[in-house]
């Protein structure tokens, strides 16, 4: 048998939870434990290509772009014996903050011998004869990667990713350009486009050693 | 009948978890000047990792006196070498009412969450000479462009010591990007050349009595050494240290980075083999103009990497560098 006044006791303690469970809805409102966020509002940048593909998309797009529109050698080092921060200025490219500058020049001369390290080419123009070097040794430093200037380091979450692109890009140097030059021998003629970084305009190394981006033996007949 | 005691409490709970959702967090006081008002004169925090080198000193001091020169008050804060001393530092400065933060992390994945907390509170970021590992923190980052400039070295290091030889490597301190990139710029030009042979590496943390002191156990063990790469001048003047009192100074090459003042006078008395100047001076003022630019002009299309090169000391060229800059 139920005894009296139970269902109000019933009732009584139904009210109290309740009123304890709003208070503490109220309170938690203004003072949440948790936050949940919705995935989207905290999703960063999207990941970033990988650095082969944006090696591999440089090479075939901005850097064959570059090279076909590469100076005469002649052009270039006129404007170096002439001016050099000058010509830093109106022929190179300039990334960051520093005095170095990256040149690009295409050329055809002659070869005048082969070292372990590269190759001397004799460039024959009117103004008389230019001497540069064709790197063939180990390929090293971001001359190719900035010769463009289409890639930047804020493009890349952090700095050492930068900096393997143009380890990426060296490396595609020496697989695809550097064996068109190794077999070469004194006499022989080659066309090339080539790519040299300049520590500074007060320091312009003679002859220039360029990085090829772009050689090929030129036929005798031709 | 169910108890309905434990209904009542589920929906509580229920409350509880759904008074996190959609609600924004309570938002911290804005600063002046975090909804875009200009101000002219503004109060900047210097936080560097460490006054125990005179390298970061003189970071330190240039963005000082630079953000004074452009008419803002400035302080400098030591966190020396402590990811825990960084955190305080900026809780210091946030609750401080200072504008902005000239920055020289300790940690470049640590000091990330500082960065955030700091952009979320409206004071902005400019990270100087250490990269955090982040795109979307500081405002902007005036970095030295350590992996390039440890290249140019490396092929020095090739061309004075040879293609064969035994050499030690001194790092800096565990997760700084600049350990990692100067080492891994070094390793890319060294490592082409099988002759030349790895015979320690050790890190000395960037300081001159550790880089002594690894130095003298690197000696002992490997008596036939031909030269060291320290990863910066602090542990090659501390190598060079070691060395001398070896007597084998002129035998064992050191190389550093940074292009401090006594290394590069080092260098021009032909005891160091090269260095590289960093520009410190020019990083720290850089730094401090762009937080001037924010503040006064509200500009905020930073770039988020600014790299500044480093240039290679050479006895060749050693006559265009001192007091941690080139000479006018």
């Amino acid at each position: 048998m139920t005894p009296p006044g139970a269902p109000r006791q019933h009732i009584s303690r139904f009210r109290t939870a309740l009123a304890i469970a709003a208070a503490g809805g109220v309170f938690a409102w203004f003072v949440p434990l948790v936050r949940l966020v919705p995935r989207a509002a905290e999703s960063g940048p999207p990941p970033e290509a990988s650095v082969d593909s944006v090696a591999d998309a440089y090479w075939t797009g901005a850097l064959a772009d570059h090279a076909a529109k590469a100076p005469a050698a002649a052009e270039v080092l006129d404007a170096l014996r002439e001016d050099a921060a000058a010509a830093g200025e109106r022929l190179g490219v300039r990334m960051g903050v520093g005095r170095g500058f990256v040149l690009t020049l295409r050329g055809e001369g002659a070869v005048t011998e082969v070292k372990r390290d590269g190759v001397g080419v004799v460039i024959e123009t009117p103004a008389g004869a230019i001497d540069v070097v064709l790197r063939t040794g180990p390929v090293f430093g971001n001359a190719v990667r900035d010769a463009a200037g289409a890639l930047q380091a804020s493009d890349f979450v952090n700095s050492q990713e930068f900096n393997r692109v143009s380890s990426a890009l060296n490396q595609r140097v020496e697989v695809n350009v550097l064996p068109r030059l190794r077999g070469l021998a004194p006499g022989q003629r080659v066309a090339f486009v080539g790519c040299v970084e300049v520590a500074s305009a007060r320091s312009v190394p003679r002859p220039l050693v360029l990085i090829p981006i772009e050689a090929r033996e030129v036929p005798p007949h031709e | 009948m169910r108890h309905p005691l434990p209904a009542l409490l589920t929906l509580g709970v229920a409350c509880l978890l759904a008074s996190g959702c959609g609600k924004p967090a309570a938002e911290a006081p804005s600063p002046p000047g975090a909804a875009g008002e200009k101000i002219e004169h503004g109060k900047f925090a210097v936080i560097v990792s460490t006054l125990n080198n005179p390298w970061f000193v003189v970071l330190a001091e240039a963005a000082k006196a630079r953000a004074e020169e452009l008419g803002h008050e400035a302080v400098v804060f030591d966190s020396q070498n402590d990811p825990a001393k960084e955190v305080a530092h900026f809780e210091n400065v946030l609750a401080g009412g200072f504008h902005a933060v000239l920055f020289n992390a300790t940690d470049s994945d640590g000091s990330i969450a500082n960065v955030r907390r700091a952009k979320e509170a409206g004071v902005p970021v400019f990270c100087i000479d250490r990269e955090i590992n982040a795109t979307d923190a500081a405002a902007a980052q005036i970095l030295s462009d350590s992996h390039s400039g440890c290249v140019a070295l490396a092929q020095r290091f090739v061309e004075v010591v040879g293609e064969e030889g035994e050499y030690a490597e001194l790092l800096g301190l565990v997760g700084d990007n600049n350990t990692r990139s100067r080492s891994e710029g070094f390793h890319s030009v060294v490592d082409r050349y099988p002759g030349l042979k790895m015979v320690a590496q050790q890190s000395a943390d960037f300081d001159r009595a550790k880089g002594l002191e690894v130095m003298e156990s690197i000696l002992q063990a490997n008596p036939e050494l031909d030269a060291v790469f320290c990863g910066n001048d602090a542990m090659a003047m501390g190598a060079y240290q070691a060395i001398a009192s070896a007597g084998k100074e002129g035998h064992v090459k050191v190389f550093g980075f940074d292009g401090a003042d006594d290394a590069v006078q080092s260098v021009a008395a032909g005891k160091m083999a090269a260095t590289a100047m960093q520009f410190p001076k020019q990083m720290a003022r850089q730094a401090a103009e762009f937080a001037h630019e924010h503040l006064t002009q509200g500009r905020r299309d930073f770039q988020q990497r600014t790299l500044v090169a480093v240039e290679l000391v050479t006895p060749d060229n050693v006559a265009e560098y001192g007091d941690y800059g080139l000479k006018p």
